[in-house]
């Protein structure tokens, strides 16, 4: 399902973050959000998914007005994995249920029980499903936290700096799970990424923000040099390895 | 994601529930010995077999009967509601606040209570000392100061709440503003207690050491219908409690109203605590240790924390009041001045641990 963001804008007290965010994610994609420290980057998710309110502007999630649907029926359809997350003392099969919360009745179905067995499964953490999250590592936490947002059953996914506090390893496997949830399962995914080069691997379109407005929005073979030097305020260079675009940046003083 | 194929739930799951469930009925069985156990003691044994007699109303003892029904087994009733509510509300604000020091007396409603009751004994004569020898200082006018400590716990907890509309509910917020009015509390009582004459002074202590001698039937009943409302409403939001503890963003992001969950909880857990602590005067330490205990035991999980947790404080609470009525025999101790001693291994275990939360 699409999702499309029309005219957004918000502020918070006097300081205006946003200003006339217009995009649209197209279904079964994944769109990155990039831009510099506090250009607006989660405050544009959390606009997303109804965490914060725009004071303009509308979300649509598939020509429904976001502002119409309650907290609920908005979990139903949109996962939101934070930027931070905390480990209380739970099995991982039981965090991952927890994603079941905007479903439940009051009690915890067969359903419930099942879905998320699937969703364990298909994320590579049946080993694990058993241990305390409070004693997982930074990588299996997050597959457990992107486990609970897939556990809503959700058509959209958001998710804030997934690959941030992950080593190499942990982030080729999270972006993997991320290309392979929207090309198999047709999730729409929505992240913001620090990692220019992680987001070029993985998204399939990707929009720069600065000073809380989209600056660019275009395919990874359009970003040029040009447009990260005027958001992020460095030179690049950018070489094509393997027929991908590989950002590698250059000796040298910032441009501003 | 609709079209994720179904997949059958390991045996593994269906195990750790099981055991999970076992744990919490021998906790049961536990509590519900030591209630027969807090029944059959004292200065005055009562054999087991008696006991049941007794209870079953099959026994011709009326000495027994008589003591088991008008002294031990109300005593008993209290120790056990409010160990549950206080182990309850104990919980819940350990969640609500995100935060391990989280429990009645960290936020000072408890020391509200205690000024309250404070305030009507120094103000409306309501304390009075007599020289019998086991109960030495009466409270003559249990209603008002019992009113007192309840108008002041609630006060205290709308204080809280309102802080927390004002300035966010963050568990900084509320740990800070629970500092300060305990504080402010306790320089109050002790500010009335330096101008108390003997005879308040006396009272106003007396009253702080929280005793479940002192309920009545009626008051037992109360604190059990109260306390049981609470339960209900906390069972009711297991899922909304779990969710919060997996983070705020987190929880929102599920579809919990965070802020009002937090603000209804921490009402319905002072209303509890409010109810006890004026009927029962303080009694410290159980609504931070028996979560604790069930915590290391169970984990955080709710479903089974919170059951778990009450079963705990009710057990302790009981285990606690039998101790200090047998320890000094014949003297017998108010409940609160045992339950102190758990407070320093409870913060000492907590430093330790260097818990997370």
């Amino acid at each position: 399902m699409k999702l499309a963001v029309e005219a957004l804008r918000f502020s918070y007290g006097d300081l205006r973050v946003l200003h006339d965010i217009s995009f649209e994610a197209a279904p079964g994609t994944v769109t990155a959000i990039l831009g510099p420290n506090g250009c607006g980057k989660s405050t544009l998710l959390r606009c997303l998914n109804g965490l914060l309110k725009p004071a303009s502007g509308q979300v649509l999630l598939d020509d429904i007005d976001l502002s119409l649907l309650s907290g609920r029926d908005i979990a139903r359809r949109i996962g939101y994995v934070a930027q931070r997350n905390e480990a209380a003392r739970l099995t991982a099969f039981d965090a991952v249920l927890l994603g079941r919360t905007p479903h439940l009745g009051f009690h915890v179905g067969k359903h419930d029980l099942e879905i998320t067995q699937a969703v364990i499964e298909s994320m590579g953490l049946g080993e694990l499903s058993m241990r305390y999250i409070d004693q997982m590592s930074g990588g299996e936490l997050q597959r457990v936290c992107i486990a609970r947002a897939l556990a809503q059953e959700p058509t959209f996914l958001l998710l804030d700096e997934p690959t941030s506090s992950l080593d190499l390893r942990n982030q080729y496997d999270i972006l993997h799970t991320i290309r392979h949830l929207a090309v198999e399962h047709g999730v729409t995914v929505l992240l913001t990424m620090h990692d220019l080069n992680s987001t070029l691997r993985v998204a399939d379109r990707v929009i720069f923000l600065r000073e809380g407005q989209v600056f660019a929005n275009g395919n990874p073979d359009e970003v040029t040099p040009d447009i990260v030097a005027a958001v992020y305020g460095i030179d690049v260079e950018i070489i094509y390895h393997d027929g991908r675009p590989v950002i590698i940046p250059l000796n040298g003083h910032p441009t501003h | 994601m609709s079209h994720l194929k179904r997949v059958a739930v390991p045996t593994e799951y269906h195990h750790y529930i099981r055991h999970k469930r076992t744990a919490l009925v021998l906790l049961g069985l536990l509590t519900a010995l030591l209630f027969l156990t807090a029944v059959g003691m004292g200065p005055v044994r009562i054999p087991l077999a008696e006991l049941i007699g007794v209870l079953l109303g099959r026994s011709a003892n009326a000495r027994f009967a008589t003591i088991i029904w008008n002294i031990r087994l109300p005593q008993a009733t209290a120790a056990l509601v409010a160990g549950v509510g206080l182990a309850a509300a104990g919980t819940a604000m350990q969640s609500i606040l995100r935060n391990p020091l989280g429990s009645p007396f960290t936020l000072g409603i408890a020391n509200a209570g205690a000024f309250g009751a404070a305030l009507t004994v120094t103000f409306f004569g309501t304390g009075v000392m007599r020289s019998t020898v086991a109960d030495a200082i009466t409270i003559t006018s249990p209603v008002l100061t019992t009113l007192g400590a309840f108008v002041f716990c609630m006060l205290t907890a709308l204080i809280i709440v309102w802080i927390a509309e004002l300035r966010g509910a963050t568990p900084e917020t509320m740990v800070l503003c629970g500092v300060a009015l305990s504080s402010l509390f306790s320089a109050g009582t002790m500010f009335l207690q330096y101008f108390a004459d003997d005879a308040q002074l006396a009272a106003i202590v007396f009253w702080t050491f929280g005793d479940v001698a002192r309920a009545s039937v009626r008051h037992i009943v109360i604190m059990a219908v109260v306390t049981g409302g609470g339960l209900l409403y906390f069972w009711f939001h297991r899922w909304a409690f779990n969710a919060i503890d997996a983070g705020d963003e987190t929880a929102r992001g599920l579809g919990i109203r965070v802020q009002r969950v937090r603000i209804t909880g921490m009402m319905v857990a002072a209303l509890m605590t409010a109810v006890i602590v004026s009927f029962l005067g303080v009694i410290g330490f159980v609504g931070l240790v028996a979560p604790h205990m069930v915590r290391r035991l169970l984990g955080d999980d709710h479903r089974f924390l919170l059951p778990g947790s009450c079963l705990a404080g009710g057990a302790l609470l009981l285990a606690s009041d039998t101790v200090a009525r047998v320890l000094l025999s014949p003297h017998v101790l108010p409940v609160a001045v045992l339950t102190a001693f758990l407070g320093a291994p409870a913060f000492l275990y907590l430093l330790i641990r260097g818990y997370r939360r």
